[in-house]
């Protein structure tokens, strides 16, 4: 069974009304457990929509989307599904719950109502896992965005959760806080086989994942391994998407007349071929 | 024609506890012929740089003037100086308040106490300018537009105001690779035709590559580098020291040339690069 | 001026006043503002004083705080004492204009003054000394017996909770609004009492839009981890009466036993 499963998943917002827009049009994938999923479209494109129904914030208009066989529209499950998939959202103030580091990890946990001895040790465990330990008794303004956004990871950690979906995590951040965010990302998703499924125009974080799901108004145009993915710059440039630099220069190049083999994508790639 | 700072200090709460040097002497000189940019790690008193060059900020020591004008003296010739210098914040559109895009824009003209036919002038131009359609768009709330349109609905509002320096600290924080590009062209536009003098602040090292004619760089409260463009980016050393990263197509020359390929790494901009490697790798027989 | 606000801040520590129970301060609080108003004899308030004085001094807190904390407020208190210096009726200390300063009058506008400044240092120091979710934990349990009766309790205690979270955010986020407006011609310091209010509207629209924005996605998240009311959630502090506690109490029993005996004595 996959851990995430869309069929035939349509969104449309203002159903009726005047202002009607349909959002996600005919979404299917699949999701495996353990899979880096990345999902890249420019602003408009459905990606954020789609993050949403991931833990049944939104339902689907028509279709389903099923999370380990459970399906959204149910009632019954709609706890233990967003249990299993926490959520980090763009905005890193607009998800901090509390004044104090600590207080805001242990929030999702106490929700669940796990018993009050435990719940620390799941606090402290998650803050590790995000090397945030040490600013466990800050208070959440005195943070930089990058470690605002650790502390809503460990959040999601601490409830025990299985898939990480994490929409535009970084779009607010510096580089720094970029950085931060993915390398803990990749992290977790390394050493605990956790589910993620991150979204993100920037395409130096796609490249780090297993798998790159492109969108455009509401569909996936294309998706295929990072290699795969980014060595089709004329078509992700088309739709308004950046490519990584080694890329879009061994594309220009090739059609400079020059030979080099398919798919390039990082400084060290070129420089090899090039000196081949 | 310039904004200069003389010896600019500034500190945060002075005598208290929570004391803290923003910025440490510094003195530059920004021309209004030149697409300046400031760069510098979080932290490093860039935004707090920035708001001395239109008075938001006074600083603790040292002086700024705009095109010879003293600002911080209390004289309505300061007040004049002050206003031709435009600031756009970042996020910009969190500042929109009024109930039509019109009045939205015509807040800053308006407060420049400028006639009705002048304000509205402006506004037409101002939109323009961003790609706003000022039939279809001047009775709308600027609510009811995507975050993409709000932002250029903020931005005319400061462009409305025809400032001779334009300041924007991170205006593409949060814009999608497409809505990016437009806007640092239009930024060129303004600085090319308008003749307006931009200083960019941000963190990104190729846009600043691709636009700025000089660059200033700010690590921990001081002025690291003060120079044109290209001398700033062989800097490799001090720019890494201050928390960032040389343009990526500078770094890709470099690793390219450390593999063995002879290629020119004094190149900062992507065509030029791709020629650079185009000729290198044509001439080479072997690496 | 904006970070002279001390409100809802919190200096952690390890003194007993910060290890009293939470809930034990603020009934403690309760009790003392009360004590304030009941015992206005010169001796007793002399006790007050001295013990709140000492309070301070147990807590480790700077002084600077405790007085920064009267700062916002101080001219109410001077307010306060010179109308009371100015009305009360009495024999007559000095004339000053139409006004006629009795000694009675100063008796009264210092004793006042004294309370406000007591209340005000009392206050602070359960702020002081007790975190904010401590303090909404220990709200919503003291809440929880009026829940039969409708009480909210436990959606008070989150709103307390979330507000004083994002007291440092919404002042910061002021701050940008204001200069972004300023740097657009806006001008908050000059000008007609009436044209200073609507100057306040490029200010205070944009921040009521962003808090609402702000409240939208933070249901969101909260919803996301789980969040569904109070039932059936449990806390990772639980809040536990210990000997502290009975001991403070059984002092401000001693306390309110002698306060008593003097004022009935007339002192």
């Amino acid at each position: 069974m996959e851990f995430i499963e869309l069929k035939d998943m349509s969104h449309v917002y203002y159903s009726g009304m005047k202002n009607e827009y349909k959002a996600l049009d005919q979404i299917n994938l699949s999701v495996r457990q353990g899979e880096f999923v990345a999902v890249i479209g420019t602003n408009g494109s459905g990606k954020s929509t789609l993050a949403k129904h991931l833990n049944a914030i939104l339902l689907p208009s028509s279709g389903r989307c099923l999370i380990r066989g459970m399906d959204t529209r149910e009632e019954e499950n709609l706890w233990q599904i967003r249990q299993e998939v926490g959520m980090v959202f763009q905005n890193p103030d607009n998800q901090i719950i509390a004044a104090v580091v600590e207080e805001d990890v242990a929030f999702g946990v106490e929700n669940l109502g796990v018993e009050s001895s435990q719940i620390r040790t799941r606090v402290m465990e998650a803050l590790r896992a995000v090397g945030m330990e040490h600013y466990r008794k800050f208070a959440p303004h005195l943070l930089s965005g990058g470690q605002k956004q650790r502390i809503a990871i460990a959040g999601a950690l601490a409830m025990q959760t299985k898939c990480l979906v994490l929409d535009e995590p970084t779009a607010m951040l510096d580089p720094i806080g970029r950085r931060e965010v993915l390398s803990t990302v990749k992290k977790l998703h390394e050493e605990r086989g956790i589910t993620v499924v991150y979204i993100t125009h920037f395409m130096e974080e796609a490249v780090k994942a297993d798998r790159v799901v492109v969108m455009e108004k509401g569909r996936i145009c294309f998706e295929g391994t990072p290699a795969a993915v980014f060595t089709q710059v004329a078509r992700l440039e088309k739709l308004g998407l950046d490519v990584p630099l080694a890329a879009k220069v061994a594309d220009r190049l090739r059609r400079k007349g020059m030979k080099l083999p398919a798919e390039i994508l990082s400084d060290e790639e070129l420089a090899v071929a090039l000196c081949r | 024609m310039s904004i200069e700072l003389k010896n600019v200090t500034y500190t945060y709460m002075p005598r208290t506890p929570f004391e803290r040097t923003a910025l440490h002497e510094v003195s530059i000189c920004i021309k209004k012929d030149e697409f300046t940019a400031i760069v510098g790690h979080t932290g490093s008193g860039k935004s707090t740089l920035v708001q001395h060059l239109n008075g938001l900020l006074l600083p603790t020591n040292g002086q700024v003037f705009v095109e010879g004008t003293d600002i911080n003296k209390k004289e309505p010739a300061a007040l004049a100086a002050k206003r031709r210098v435009g600031m756009v914040f970042q996020y910009p559109e969190h500042q929109l308040f009024e109930e039509s895009v019109y009045k939205d824009i015509a807040f800053g003209p308006r407060n420049m106490e400028l006639a009705e036919e002048e304000v509205e002038r402006r506004v037409r131009k101002a939109m323009e300018f961003v790609n706003l359609d000022y039939e279809e768009y001047k009775e709308h709330s600027p609510f009811q537009l995507s975050g993409g349109q709000m932002r250029r609905v903020a931005i005319a509002g400061v462009i409305a105001l025809q400032p001779d320096y334009l300041v924007l600290d991170e205006p593409t924080a949060g814009l999608d690779p497409r809505g990016h590009k437009d806007l640092l062209a239009k930024l060129s536009q303004l600085h090319k035709q308008e003749k307006i003098g931009i200083v960019l602040v941000s963190h990104n090292m190729d846009d600043v590559a691709r636009l700025a004619d000089r660059v200033i760089l700010l690590n921990q409260s001081r002025v690291v580098i003060n120079s044109s463009a290209k001398t700033a980016f062989r800097e490799t050393k001090k720019i890494r020291a201050a928390g960032l990263d040389i343009p990526q197509v500078t770094a890709l020359l470099q690793t390219i040339s450390e593999q063995g390929l002879a290629v020119d790494t004094d190149v900062f901009q992507f065509d030029e690069a791709v020629e650079a490697i185009f000729q290198a790798a044509k001439g080479a027989k072997s690496c | 001026m904006l970070s002279d606000i001390t409100i809802g801040q919190y200096f952690p520590g390890a003194s007993i006043l910060h290890r009293l129970d939470p809930r034990s301060k603020i009934v403690l609080l309760g009790i003392f503002i009360v004590a304030v108003f009941v015992f206005n004899t010169p001796a007793t308030y002399g006790l007050l004083c001295g013990f709140t004085l000492l309070l301070i001094a147990i807590s480790k807190l700077s002084w600077r705080m405790m007085l920064k904390s009267i700062k916002p407020l101080w001219w109410i208190i001077l307010f306060t004492f010179l109308i009371h210096l100015c009305s009360t009726p009495g024999s007559e200390l000095a004339k000053v204009w139409i006004f006629s300063l009795t000694w009675e009058g100063l008796e009264q506008g210092v004793f006042i003054s004294v309370r406000l400044i007591l209340l005000i240092l009392l206050s602070s120091l359960l702020t002081f000394t007790t975190s904010p979710l401590a303090l909404t934990d220990a709200l919503e349990l003291l809440l929880g017996p009026f829940k039969r009766f409708g009480l909210p309790a436990h959606e008070l205690a989150m709103m307390m909770t979330i507000a004083l979270r994002f007291i440092p955010t919404l002042i910061e986020e002021t701050d940008k609004i204001m200069k972004a407006q300023k740097s657009r011609g806006a001008d908050f310091s000059s000008g007609s009492l009436i044209r200073r209010i609507k100057c306040l509207i490029p200010i205070l629209v944009p921040l009521f839009i962003s808090a609402f924005r702000r409240a939208d996605e933070l249901a969101m998240a909260m919803e996301a981890r789980c969040y569904r009311g109070g039932i059936g959630r449990t806390r990772m502090k639980v809040l536990k009466i210990s000997r502290i506690d009975y001991m403070a109490y059984a002092f401000v029993l001693l306390f309110g036993t002698g306060l008593t005996i003097l004022k009935i004595s007339g002192l």
